[in-house]
Protein backbone atom coordinates (compact mmCIF):
# COMPACT_ATOMS: atom_id res chain seq x y z
CA UNK A 1 0.00 0.00 0.00
CA UNK A 2 2.90 2.38 1.11
CA UNK A 3 4.58 1.46 -2.12
CA UNK A 4 1.87 2.04 -4.43
CA UNK A 5 0.82 5.55 -2.73
CA UNK A 6 4.57 6.27 -3.65
CA UNK A 7 4.80 5.34 -6.77
CA UNK A 8 1.13 7.30 -7.42
CA UNK A 9 3.31 10.53 -5.73
CA UNK A 10 5.98 10.32 -8.11
CA UNK A 11 3.94 9.85 -11.24
CA UNK A 12 2.13 12.82 -9.87
CA UNK A 13 5.07 14.70 -9.77
CA UNK A 14 6.64 13.73 -12.93
CA UNK A 15 3.24 14.79 -14.79
CA UNK A 16 3.70 17.93 -13.28
CA UNK A 17 7.18 18.73 -14.17
CA UNK A 18 6.21 17.23 -17.73
CA UNK A 19 4.14 19.53 -18.19
CA UNK A 20 6.15 22.52 -17.12
CA UNK A 21 8.77 21.67 -19.17
CA UNK A 22 6.56 21.33 -22.39
CA UNK A 23 4.62 24.81 -21.50
CA UNK A 24 8.43 25.97 -21.62
CA UNK A 25 9.81 24.71 -24.74
CA UNK A 26 6.66 24.45 -26.58
CA UNK A 27 4.58 27.23 -25.27
CA UNK A 28 7.45 29.37 -25.73
CA UNK A 29 7.60 30.56 -21.95
CA UNK A 30 4.87 33.56 -22.90
CA UNK A 31 1.95 33.96 -21.62
CA UNK A 32 -1.47 33.35 -24.42
CA UNK A 33 -2.95 36.80 -25.02
CA UNK A 34 -6.23 37.09 -23.49
CA UNK A 35 -7.57 38.33 -26.86
CA UNK A 36 -5.51 38.26 -29.69
CA UNK A 37 -3.92 41.52 -30.63
CA UNK A 38 -3.90 43.06 -34.52
CA UNK A 39 -2.03 45.92 -36.07
CA UNK A 40 -0.45 46.97 -39.19
CA UNK A 41 3.17 47.84 -40.03
CA UNK A 42 3.56 50.06 -42.98
CA UNK A 43 7.25 49.27 -45.84
CA UNK A 44 8.37 52.93 -47.11
CA UNK A 45 11.28 52.59 -49.88
CA UNK A 46 12.84 55.46 -50.06
CA UNK A 47 14.95 55.61 -53.93
CA UNK A 48 16.08 59.29 -53.13
CA UNK A 49 15.67 60.96 -56.40
CA UNK A 50 15.71 58.33 -58.76
CA UNK A 51 12.03 56.71 -59.64
CA UNK A 52 11.54 53.18 -57.89
CA UNK A 53 10.46 50.79 -60.83
CA UNK A 54 11.17 47.24 -59.03
CA UNK A 55 11.48 46.26 -55.57
CA UNK A 56 12.40 43.29 -52.98
CA UNK A 57 12.28 43.33 -49.53
CA UNK A 58 12.18 40.70 -46.32
CA UNK A 59 10.38 41.56 -43.33
CA UNK A 60 10.60 39.51 -40.11
CA UNK A 61 9.93 39.43 -36.34
CA UNK A 62 12.79 37.98 -34.31
CA UNK A 63 10.91 37.64 -31.15
CA UNK A 64 8.82 35.34 -33.70
CA UNK A 65 5.43 36.48 -31.48
CA UNK A 66 3.89 38.07 -35.03
CA UNK A 67 2.20 36.23 -37.77
CA UNK A 68 1.48 37.71 -41.14
CA UNK A 69 -2.31 37.55 -42.11
CA UNK A 70 -1.94 40.29 -45.22
CA UNK A 71 -0.28 42.20 -47.15
CA UNK A 72 -2.00 45.89 -48.66
CA UNK A 73 -0.76 47.77 -51.66
CA UNK A 74 1.49 51.37 -51.61
CA UNK A 75 0.21 54.71 -51.77
CA UNK A 76 1.62 54.93 -55.27
CA UNK A 77 -0.49 53.95 -58.32
CA UNK A 78 2.42 51.79 -59.45
CA UNK A 79 2.27 50.05 -56.45
CA UNK A 80 -1.07 49.89 -55.69
CA UNK A 81 -1.67 46.45 -55.56
CA UNK A 82 -0.40 44.06 -52.79
CA UNK A 83 2.58 42.81 -53.96
CA UNK A 84 4.09 39.49 -54.49
CA UNK A 85 4.52 37.42 -51.17
CA UNK A 86 5.04 33.51 -50.81
CA UNK A 87 1.73 32.47 -49.10
CA UNK A 88 3.46 30.15 -46.44
CA UNK A 89 4.54 33.47 -45.20
CA UNK A 90 0.98 33.68 -43.63
CA UNK A 91 0.84 32.48 -40.41
CA UNK A 92 4.81 32.92 -40.47
CA UNK A 93 7.00 35.57 -39.09
CA UNK A 94 8.88 36.00 -42.01
CA UNK A 95 7.91 37.20 -45.78
CA UNK A 96 9.25 38.20 -48.76
CA UNK A 97 7.71 41.07 -50.86
CA UNK A 98 8.64 42.01 -54.45
CA UNK A 99 7.19 43.71 -56.96
CA UNK A 100 7.30 45.64 -60.50
CA UNK A 101 6.63 48.45 -62.14
CA UNK A 102 6.10 48.33 -66.55
CA UNK A 103 4.43 52.25 -66.61
CA UNK A 104 6.41 55.20 -66.64
CA UNK A 105 5.16 56.64 -64.01
CA UNK A 106 6.95 55.56 -61.01
CA UNK A 107 7.71 56.96 -57.43
CA UNK A 108 9.93 59.01 -56.67
CA UNK A 109 11.42 59.38 -52.94
CA UNK A 110 10.49 57.90 -49.94
CA UNK A 111 7.36 55.87 -50.63
CA UNK A 112 5.19 53.31 -48.86
CA UNK A 113 4.92 50.60 -51.25
CA UNK A 114 3.10 48.25 -48.56
CA UNK A 115 1.25 47.82 -45.11
CA UNK A 116 1.12 44.25 -43.96
CA UNK A 117 -1.07 42.78 -41.36
CA UNK A 118 -0.13 41.12 -38.29
CA UNK A 119 -2.15 38.79 -35.35
CA UNK A 120 0.29 38.23 -32.19
CA UNK A 121 -1.29 35.63 -29.99
CA UNK A 122 1.04 35.76 -27.23
CA UNK A 123 2.58 38.20 -24.81
CA UNK A 124 5.77 39.92 -25.30
CA UNK A 125 7.25 42.83 -27.90
CA UNK A 126 7.37 41.57 -31.51
CA UNK A 127 11.44 43.35 -33.33
CA UNK A 128 10.62 44.00 -36.83
CA UNK A 129 13.12 44.25 -38.83
CA UNK A 130 13.43 44.75 -42.87
CA UNK A 131 15.82 44.34 -45.30
CA UNK A 132 16.26 45.64 -48.74
CA UNK A 133 16.89 42.76 -51.37
CA UNK A 134 17.26 44.64 -54.45
CA UNK A 135 15.84 47.96 -55.70
CA UNK A 136 15.98 48.86 -59.63
CA UNK A 137 14.83 51.99 -61.99
CA UNK A 138 12.84 51.32 -64.94
CA UNK A 139 15.98 50.50 -66.90
CA UNK A 140 16.69 47.76 -64.55
CA UNK A 141 19.55 49.41 -62.98
CA UNK A 142 20.05 48.37 -59.06
CA UNK A 143 19.20 51.62 -57.01
CA UNK A 144 20.83 52.79 -53.84
CA UNK A 145 17.75 52.75 -52.30
CA UNK A 146 16.95 52.06 -48.27
CA UNK A 147 13.78 50.48 -46.54
CA UNK A 148 11.83 51.56 -43.50
CA UNK A 149 9.30 50.07 -41.33
CA UNK A 150 6.64 52.11 -39.19
CA UNK A 151 4.47 50.34 -36.84
CA UNK B 1 77.49 46.28 -49.22
CA UNK B 2 79.62 46.91 -52.50
CA UNK B 3 78.29 47.41 -55.70
CA UNK B 4 79.51 47.64 -59.22
CA UNK B 5 77.61 49.51 -61.00
CA UNK B 6 75.44 51.52 -58.59
CA UNK B 7 72.28 52.74 -60.00
CA UNK B 8 69.90 54.85 -58.15
CA UNK B 9 66.23 52.92 -58.25
CA UNK B 10 63.64 54.48 -60.30
CA UNK B 11 61.07 56.50 -58.79
CA UNK B 12 57.70 54.29 -59.20
CA UNK B 13 55.19 55.42 -61.41
CA UNK B 14 52.48 57.61 -59.53
CA UNK B 15 49.96 54.80 -61.71
CA UNK B 16 51.91 52.01 -60.51
CA UNK B 17 52.03 53.16 -57.13
CA UNK B 18 48.18 53.37 -56.89
CA UNK B 19 47.65 50.09 -58.06
CA UNK B 20 50.08 48.72 -55.57
CA UNK B 21 48.85 50.40 -53.01
CA UNK B 22 45.44 49.22 -53.36
CA UNK B 23 46.27 45.92 -54.13
CA UNK B 24 47.36 45.72 -50.38
CA UNK B 25 44.27 47.77 -48.85
CA UNK B 26 41.91 45.33 -50.34
CA UNK B 27 44.02 42.65 -48.82
CA UNK B 28 43.35 44.71 -45.38
CA UNK B 29 46.99 46.58 -45.24
CA UNK B 30 46.50 49.14 -43.25
CA UNK B 31 49.74 50.92 -43.47
CA UNK B 32 49.43 50.75 -47.40
CA UNK B 33 46.00 53.11 -47.02
CA UNK B 34 47.89 55.37 -44.62
CA UNK B 35 50.31 55.79 -47.62
CA UNK B 36 47.80 56.30 -49.84
CA UNK B 37 46.29 58.84 -47.60
CA UNK B 38 49.37 60.63 -46.93
CA UNK B 39 50.05 60.79 -50.58
CA UNK B 40 46.32 62.47 -51.55
CA UNK B 41 45.28 64.01 -48.37
CA UNK B 42 46.50 67.40 -49.19
CA UNK B 43 45.28 67.07 -52.54
CA UNK B 44 41.43 66.00 -51.45
CA UNK B 45 41.74 68.88 -48.76
CA UNK B 46 42.59 71.48 -51.21
CA UNK B 47 39.68 70.48 -54.02
CA UNK B 48 37.57 70.06 -51.40
CA UNK B 49 38.50 73.78 -50.29
CA UNK B 50 38.20 74.61 -53.94
CA UNK B 51 34.11 73.68 -54.04
CA UNK B 52 33.70 74.24 -50.52
CA UNK B 53 35.54 77.58 -49.43
CA UNK B 54 34.78 76.28 -45.71
CA UNK B 55 37.59 74.66 -43.90
CA UNK B 56 35.11 72.93 -41.56
CA UNK B 57 33.23 71.69 -44.66
CA UNK B 58 36.64 70.55 -46.30
CA UNK B 59 37.68 68.60 -43.61
CA UNK B 60 34.54 66.77 -43.36
CA UNK B 61 34.34 65.88 -46.92
CA UNK B 62 37.93 64.88 -46.73
CA UNK B 63 37.06 62.49 -44.10
CA UNK B 64 33.93 61.15 -46.37
CA UNK B 65 35.99 60.49 -49.23
CA UNK B 66 38.54 58.58 -47.86
CA UNK B 67 35.46 56.79 -45.85
CA UNK B 68 33.74 56.33 -49.50
CA UNK B 69 37.23 54.23 -50.43
CA UNK B 70 37.22 52.23 -47.26
CA UNK B 71 33.75 51.37 -47.84
CA UNK B 72 34.74 49.68 -51.17
CA UNK B 73 37.41 47.51 -50.06
CA UNK B 74 38.09 44.77 -50.25
CA UNK B 75 37.01 45.62 -53.87
CA UNK B 76 38.17 49.13 -54.77
CA UNK B 77 39.25 49.04 -57.86
CA UNK B 78 41.08 51.55 -59.61
CA UNK B 79 41.28 51.76 -63.83
CA UNK B 80 43.56 54.57 -63.48
CA UNK B 81 45.31 57.16 -60.61
CA UNK B 82 43.24 57.57 -57.35
CA UNK B 83 42.75 61.05 -58.78
CA UNK B 84 40.37 59.84 -61.25
CA UNK B 85 38.12 58.16 -58.96
CA UNK B 86 38.44 60.69 -55.90
CA UNK B 87 37.87 63.62 -57.79
CA UNK B 88 34.18 62.98 -58.50
CA UNK B 89 33.65 61.65 -55.34
CA UNK B 90 35.31 65.12 -53.53
CA UNK B 91 32.93 66.90 -56.03
CA UNK B 92 29.69 65.42 -55.29
CA UNK B 93 30.36 65.57 -51.34
CA UNK B 94 31.07 69.14 -50.87
CA UNK B 95 28.14 70.22 -53.43
CA UNK B 96 26.45 68.14 -50.49
CA UNK B 97 27.93 70.12 -48.04
CA UNK B 98 27.36 73.36 -49.35
CA UNK B 99 23.72 72.54 -49.91
CA UNK B 100 23.58 72.21 -46.09
CA UNK B 101 25.40 74.72 -45.30
CA UNK B 102 22.30 76.73 -48.07
CA UNK B 103 24.98 79.11 -48.86
CA UNK B 104 25.57 77.71 -52.77
CA UNK B 105 25.77 80.16 -55.01
CA UNK B 106 27.98 78.39 -57.57
CA UNK B 107 31.47 77.77 -57.90
CA UNK B 108 32.25 81.67 -58.29
CA UNK B 109 31.97 81.86 -54.70
CA UNK B 110 34.01 79.23 -53.43
CA UNK B 111 36.91 80.67 -55.54
CA UNK B 112 36.45 84.55 -54.83
CA UNK B 113 36.75 83.17 -51.40
CA UNK B 114 40.34 81.27 -52.10
CA UNK B 115 41.68 83.66 -54.20
CA UNK B 116 41.24 86.86 -51.59
CA UNK B 117 44.16 85.55 -49.33
CA UNK B 118 46.24 84.72 -52.42
CA UNK B 119 46.13 87.74 -54.39
CA UNK B 120 46.91 90.13 -51.46
CA UNK B 121 49.55 91.83 -52.71
CA UNK B 122 50.01 90.13 -55.82
CA UNK B 123 48.64 92.31 -58.92
CA UNK B 124 49.14 89.71 -61.53
CA UNK B 125 47.77 86.68 -59.21
CA UNK B 126 44.71 89.38 -59.03
CA UNK B 127 43.84 90.19 -62.39
CA UNK B 128 45.22 85.94 -63.39
CA UNK B 129 41.56 85.86 -60.57
CA UNK B 130 39.68 87.73 -62.04
CA UNK B 131 39.99 86.39 -65.71
CA UNK B 132 39.60 82.96 -63.67
CA UNK B 133 36.60 83.71 -62.81
CA UNK B 134 34.56 85.10 -65.84
CA UNK B 135 35.67 81.47 -67.53
CA UNK B 136 32.78 79.23 -68.03
CA UNK B 137 32.32 76.70 -65.07
CA UNK B 138 33.18 73.76 -67.37
CA UNK B 139 36.36 75.60 -68.87
CA UNK B 140 37.44 76.32 -65.14
CA UNK B 141 37.23 73.18 -63.96
CA UNK B 142 39.38 71.45 -66.69
CA UNK B 143 41.91 74.00 -66.60
CA UNK B 144 42.76 73.22 -62.69
CA UNK B 145 42.15 69.89 -63.08
CA UNK B 146 44.99 70.28 -65.58
CA UNK B 147 46.95 72.74 -64.42
CA UNK B 148 46.94 72.89 -60.76
CA UNK B 149 46.00 68.82 -60.35
CA UNK B 150 48.38 67.49 -63.08
CA UNK B 151 45.90 65.16 -64.08
CA UNK B 152 46.22 64.24 -67.73
CA UNK B 153 43.35 64.53 -70.38
CA UNK B 154 42.58 60.83 -70.17
CA UNK B 155 42.21 61.01 -65.94
CA UNK B 156 40.38 64.16 -66.49
CA UNK B 157 37.36 62.53 -69.07
CA UNK B 158 37.55 59.55 -66.74
CA UNK B 159 36.76 61.56 -63.32
CA UNK B 160 34.37 64.03 -65.34
CA UNK B 161 32.84 61.14 -67.16
CA UNK B 162 33.02 63.43 -70.84
CA UNK B 163 35.44 62.61 -73.62
CA UNK B 164 38.68 63.13 -74.02
CA UNK B 165 37.52 65.79 -77.13
CA UNK B 166 35.46 67.58 -74.84
CA UNK B 167 38.28 67.64 -72.68
CA UNK B 168 40.75 69.11 -75.21
CA UNK B 169 37.97 71.77 -76.67
CA UNK B 170 37.31 72.94 -72.90
CA UNK B 171 40.86 73.06 -72.40
CA UNK B 172 41.76 75.03 -75.43
CA UNK B 173 39.02 77.19 -75.30
CA UNK B 174 40.33 78.18 -71.58
CA UNK B 175 43.83 79.05 -72.53
CA UNK B 176 42.39 80.58 -75.74
CA UNK B 177 40.66 83.00 -73.53
CA UNK B 178 43.69 83.64 -71.30
CA UNK B 179 45.66 84.27 -74.42
CA UNK B 180 43.51 86.63 -75.94
CA UNK B 181 42.67 88.71 -72.28
CA UNK B 182 45.79 91.39 -72.22
CA UNK B 183 45.61 90.93 -67.90
CA UNK B 184 47.15 87.35 -68.78
CA UNK B 185 48.81 87.54 -72.14
CA UNK B 186 52.13 87.52 -70.55
CA UNK B 187 51.73 84.31 -69.45
CA UNK B 188 51.87 83.02 -73.20
CA UNK B 189 54.24 85.49 -73.69
CA UNK B 190 57.12 84.40 -71.82
CA UNK C 1 44.97 68.25 -88.74
CA UNK C 2 43.79 71.77 -88.45
CA UNK C 3 45.66 74.62 -86.92
CA UNK C 4 44.76 77.30 -84.04
CA UNK C 5 46.58 80.44 -82.97
CA UNK C 6 49.68 77.51 -83.15
CA UNK C 7 47.99 75.05 -81.05
CA UNK C 8 47.06 71.59 -82.95
CA UNK C 9 43.88 70.80 -82.13
CA UNK C 10 44.34 66.97 -81.89
CA UNK C 11 47.31 67.79 -79.13
CA UNK C 12 47.38 68.26 -75.82
CA UNK C 13 46.85 72.12 -75.23
CA UNK C 14 49.79 72.68 -73.13
CA UNK C 15 49.18 75.01 -69.94
CA UNK C 16 52.32 77.54 -69.28
CA UNK C 17 54.47 76.49 -66.67
CA UNK C 18 54.24 79.98 -64.77
CA UNK C 19 50.37 79.60 -65.46
CA UNK C 20 49.94 76.63 -63.84
CA UNK C 21 52.39 78.21 -60.88
CA UNK C 22 50.10 80.82 -60.37
CA UNK C 23 46.73 79.04 -60.30
CA UNK C 24 47.81 76.59 -57.91
CA UNK C 25 48.94 79.81 -55.63
CA UNK C 26 45.32 81.02 -56.56
CA UNK C 27 43.37 77.97 -55.29
CA UNK C 28 45.69 76.28 -53.12
CA UNK C 29 44.23 76.39 -49.87
CA UNK C 30 45.52 79.08 -46.28
CA UNK C 31 45.67 75.78 -44.16
CA UNK C 32 45.76 72.43 -43.99
CA UNK C 33 43.63 69.73 -42.07
CA UNK C 34 43.60 69.59 -38.12
CA UNK C 35 45.67 66.47 -37.35
CA UNK C 36 42.76 64.62 -35.38
CA UNK C 37 41.29 64.39 -38.74
CA UNK C 38 43.88 62.46 -39.66
CA UNK C 39 44.17 60.49 -36.35
CA UNK C 40 40.12 59.36 -36.98
CA UNK C 41 40.59 58.74 -40.83
CA UNK C 42 43.24 56.46 -40.03
CA UNK C 43 41.62 55.02 -36.90
CA UNK C 44 38.65 54.21 -39.26
CA UNK C 45 40.90 52.55 -41.60
CA UNK C 46 42.19 49.94 -39.20
CA UNK C 47 39.05 49.06 -37.87
CA UNK C 48 37.68 48.58 -41.22
CA UNK C 49 41.12 46.81 -42.85
CA UNK C 50 41.84 44.90 -39.37
CA UNK C 51 38.79 42.27 -40.14
CA UNK C 52 39.60 41.99 -44.03
CA UNK C 53 43.11 40.83 -42.92
CA UNK C 54 42.30 38.60 -40.28
CA UNK C 55 39.98 37.29 -42.64
CA UNK C 56 42.19 36.47 -44.99
CA UNK C 57 44.17 34.48 -42.61
CA UNK C 58 41.43 32.38 -41.51
CA UNK C 59 41.01 31.61 -45.24
CA UNK C 60 44.69 30.45 -45.97
CA UNK C 61 44.07 27.86 -43.11
CA UNK C 62 41.37 26.27 -44.71
CA UNK C 63 42.42 26.12 -48.40
CA UNK C 64 42.83 22.55 -48.44
CA UNK C 65 39.06 22.13 -47.33
CA UNK C 66 38.19 23.77 -50.86
CA UNK C 67 38.23 21.34 -53.53
CA UNK C 68 36.65 18.45 -50.98
CA UNK C 69 34.09 21.07 -50.55
CA UNK C 70 33.81 22.51 -54.32
CA UNK C 71 33.16 18.64 -55.04
CA UNK C 72 30.47 18.19 -52.77
CA UNK C 73 28.81 21.44 -53.63
CA UNK C 74 28.66 20.00 -57.52
CA UNK C 75 27.55 16.45 -56.22
CA UNK C 76 24.81 18.23 -54.14
CA UNK C 77 24.14 20.74 -56.88
CA UNK C 78 23.81 18.11 -60.06
CA UNK C 79 22.04 15.65 -57.62
CA UNK C 80 19.18 17.43 -55.50
CA UNK C 81 18.74 21.02 -57.67
CA UNK C 82 19.36 20.52 -60.93
CA UNK C 83 17.55 23.59 -62.41
CA UNK C 84 18.58 25.41 -59.61
CA UNK C 85 19.44 28.40 -61.73
CA UNK C 86 17.53 28.62 -64.56
CA UNK C 87 15.39 31.43 -62.88
CA UNK C 88 18.94 33.88 -62.35
CA UNK C 89 18.25 35.59 -65.86
CA UNK C 90 20.25 38.00 -65.30
CA UNK C 91 22.77 35.95 -63.51
CA UNK C 92 23.83 37.77 -60.43
CA UNK C 93 23.79 34.21 -58.64
CA UNK C 94 20.28 34.92 -57.24
CA UNK C 95 16.84 34.76 -58.50
CA UNK C 96 14.55 38.12 -57.35
CA UNK C 97 12.52 40.87 -58.69
CA UNK C 98 14.90 41.73 -60.91
CA UNK C 99 14.83 38.25 -62.84
CA UNK C 100 11.02 38.90 -63.64
CA UNK C 101 11.10 42.41 -63.92
CA UNK C 102 14.08 41.80 -67.00
CA UNK C 103 11.56 39.20 -68.35
CA UNK C 104 8.30 41.04 -68.27
CA UNK C 105 10.53 44.36 -69.57
CA UNK C 106 11.33 41.98 -72.51
CA UNK C 107 7.88 40.91 -73.06
CA UNK C 108 6.37 44.11 -72.96
CA UNK C 109 9.03 46.30 -75.48
CA UNK C 110 9.04 42.97 -78.08
CA UNK C 111 12.60 42.11 -78.37
CA UNK C 112 14.56 38.92 -78.34
CA UNK C 113 13.18 36.45 -76.02
CA UNK C 114 16.13 33.81 -74.87
CA UNK C 115 14.85 30.43 -75.15
CA UNK C 116 16.76 29.59 -72.19
CA UNK C 117 13.24 31.54 -70.92
CA UNK C 118 11.26 29.43 -71.82
CA UNK C 119 11.20 28.31 -68.03
CA UNK C 120 7.93 26.37 -68.06
CA UNK C 121 9.02 24.19 -71.42
CA UNK C 122 5.89 25.37 -73.15
CA UNK C 123 7.47 26.53 -76.52
CA UNK C 124 6.71 30.18 -75.58
CA UNK C 125 8.33 32.79 -73.34
CA UNK C 126 5.42 34.62 -71.65
CA UNK C 127 3.64 35.65 -68.79
CA UNK C 128 3.72 32.33 -66.88
CA UNK C 129 7.59 32.19 -67.08
CA UNK C 130 7.21 35.37 -65.39
CA UNK C 131 5.27 34.09 -63.39
CA UNK C 132 7.69 31.19 -62.14
CA UNK C 133 10.30 33.82 -61.48
CA UNK C 134 8.46 35.59 -59.36
CA UNK C 135 7.39 32.31 -57.31
CA UNK C 136 10.56 31.61 -57.28
CA UNK C 137 11.46 35.13 -56.06
CA UNK C 138 9.48 35.22 -53.34
CA UNK C 139 9.99 31.75 -51.83
CA UNK C 140 11.21 31.86 -47.82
Amino acid sequence: MKRRNRALELAGLALVVAMCLSYVLFGGGRAVLAQPAFYAIDVFIDSDDAPLAAWQIEVSDRAGLALLTGVEGGEHGAFAEPAHYDPRALKNHRVVLLAYHLGEDCPVGRTRVATLHFVQERAGKPSFKARLVTAAGPDGRVLAARVEIQP
Amino acid sequence: MACSPCVAPEPENPLDRDHRLVAAVNKGDATAFEELYRHYRDWVFSLAMRFTAEASDAEDVLQESFSYLLSKTPHLHLSGRLTSLLYPVVKHLAAHARKKRARYHGDRDALDGLTAAAVAGTPSRAELARVLSALPESQREVLLMRAVDEMSLAEIADALEIPVGTVKSRLHHALRTLRADERTRAYFDR
Amino acid sequence: MTMDNGHENGDDPAVPEDLARDLGFLVRPAYTPRAAIDDDILAGARRRLGPIAAGRRRRRSIVRLVPLAAAAVLLIWLVVRPGAVREDLDGNGRVDVLDAFLLARALRDGGNLEKAWDLDHDGRVDRHDVDLVLERARRL
